[in-house]
């Protein structure tokens, strides 16, 4: 009997052990893979914003991209210290929305009329320089997406000729 | 021995149990959302915020990573018709709907993989800007363009599918009510042919 209760209890605790990690892990595993697979494909370093090519089947990189938002990304690493945003503005619907390692959206910002913002890893007296705004990122990397209406291909082209106005940079020491 | 292989046995079952209730493996895209169910479009409200359990965090992560948290957007997902049987692209459907209480919506197309189906139509879904101010608008869901049909979406090499319904920006009351206060689209399934029966 003692032998059997051993067993059923090596078994749930297999099961609870298993089952917990595999949940607590799995946002970040996918994370990490999704900001590899982006980083490739775009041959992008870190901290620098790339708009994305325009949605379509044949260009999709991540899960369920919507085709009439036009996306720019920055893969963020504040290891080395902060980093600074500067978003272009652009009339329709435009945010810049901020994921951590673990996938959590901790911070979106309405963007039509462009933002300056300051991401930093702690609290810190970091100036904020010409940042209007600053958040702290609950890990070292994460993703920092733009997302800007635009249905239509000349709405793409209008985006394209606005976005090297974004820049995702280390903020000078 | 026997506890180790306990241990092993009840391991593989907690991996096979959170893959499978957290729809991290291929079960359909909706399984893991069980929040809110407003006439077969299902959202959880938690989506990409630090309070989603477990469960939803893995199935976002797998289905709808980079999504925002409900003050700026709510995600609803439907992969039924009216009857509720699974959309397919050998059926044609008539997508109706008004008019939501938010600064911009969509509603697109994707295959069972979650991917935007393999086509060159550039029609994969409908938004506020392209049936604009209307109250009621209406669009056809099928694989080839119909006739005069002033808003299609292409289900061409899609073979089941779900729609994404976005709304940004929602209204303080969508939110505070959203069972209430969501006129959710209707699915009508108009002809089929033959293959998609399954």
């Amino acid at each position: 009997m003692r032998r059997e209760l051993t067993a059923f209890a090596m078994l749930a605790a297999g099961f609870a052990i298993a089952h917990i990690a595999t949940l607590q892990a799995s946002p970040g595993i996918i994370m990490k893979v999704a900001m590899k697979k982006i980083a490739e494909t775009a041959n992008l370093d870190a901290n620098t914003f790339r708009l994305s090519p325009r949605v379509t089947p044949q260009s999709q990189t991540v899960v369920r991209p919507s085709p009439d938002f036009a996306y720019s990304i920055c893969i963020y690493d504040l290891s080395e210290g902060s980093i600074n945003l500067t978003v272009a503005p652009w009339p329709a619907y435009s945010s810049v929305s901020f994921f951590d390692a673990q996938t959590i959206n901790f911070a979106t910002v309405r963007a039509e009329k462009g933002a300056d913002i300051l991401l930093t890893r702690e609290y810190s007296n970091v100036s904020a320089g010409p940042a209007t705004e600053r958040y702290v990122s609950p890990t070292n990397t994460g993703v920092i997406l733009i997302r800007r209406l635009a249905p239509t291909e000349a709405d793409y082209d209008g985006v394209a000729s606005i976005a090297a106005g974004d820049s995702c940079a280390a903020t000078t020491p | 021995m026997r506890t180790i292989l306990s241990f092993v046995i009840g391991s593989a079952l907690g991996l096979l149990a959170a893959l499978w209730f957290s729809g991290l493996v291929d079960l359909g895209p909706q399984r893991w959302l069980k929040g809110v169910d407003v006439a077969g479009w299902r959202t959880d409200l938690a989506i990409g915020s630090s309070s989603a359990n477990p469960y939803v965090r893995a199935g976002v992560a797998r289905r709808g990573l980079l999504a925002l948290s409900k003050s700026e957007a709510i995600y609803f997902t439907r992969n039924v018709d009216d009857a509720g049987e699974r959309l397919h692209e050998g059926c044609r459907y008539q997508l109706s709907g008004s008019a939501f209480p938010a600064h911009w919506w969509s509603i697109t197309l994707y295959d069972a993989n979650s991917g935007l189906p393999d086509n060159t139509d550039d029609a994969l879904s409908v938004d506020a800007t392209k049936v604009g101010p209307t109250e009621q608008w209406s669009a056809i869901i099928a694989p080839l363009k119909p006739d005069g049909e002033e808003h299609w979406i292409s289900s061409r090499n899609a073979g089941q599918f779900d729609l994404t319904l976005r709304i940004y920006r929602p209204s303080s009351g969508l939110l505070s009510s959203l069972e209430k206060a969501l006129d959710p689209p209707s699915i009508a399934k108009l002809t089929c042919t033959g293959k998609e029966a399954s």
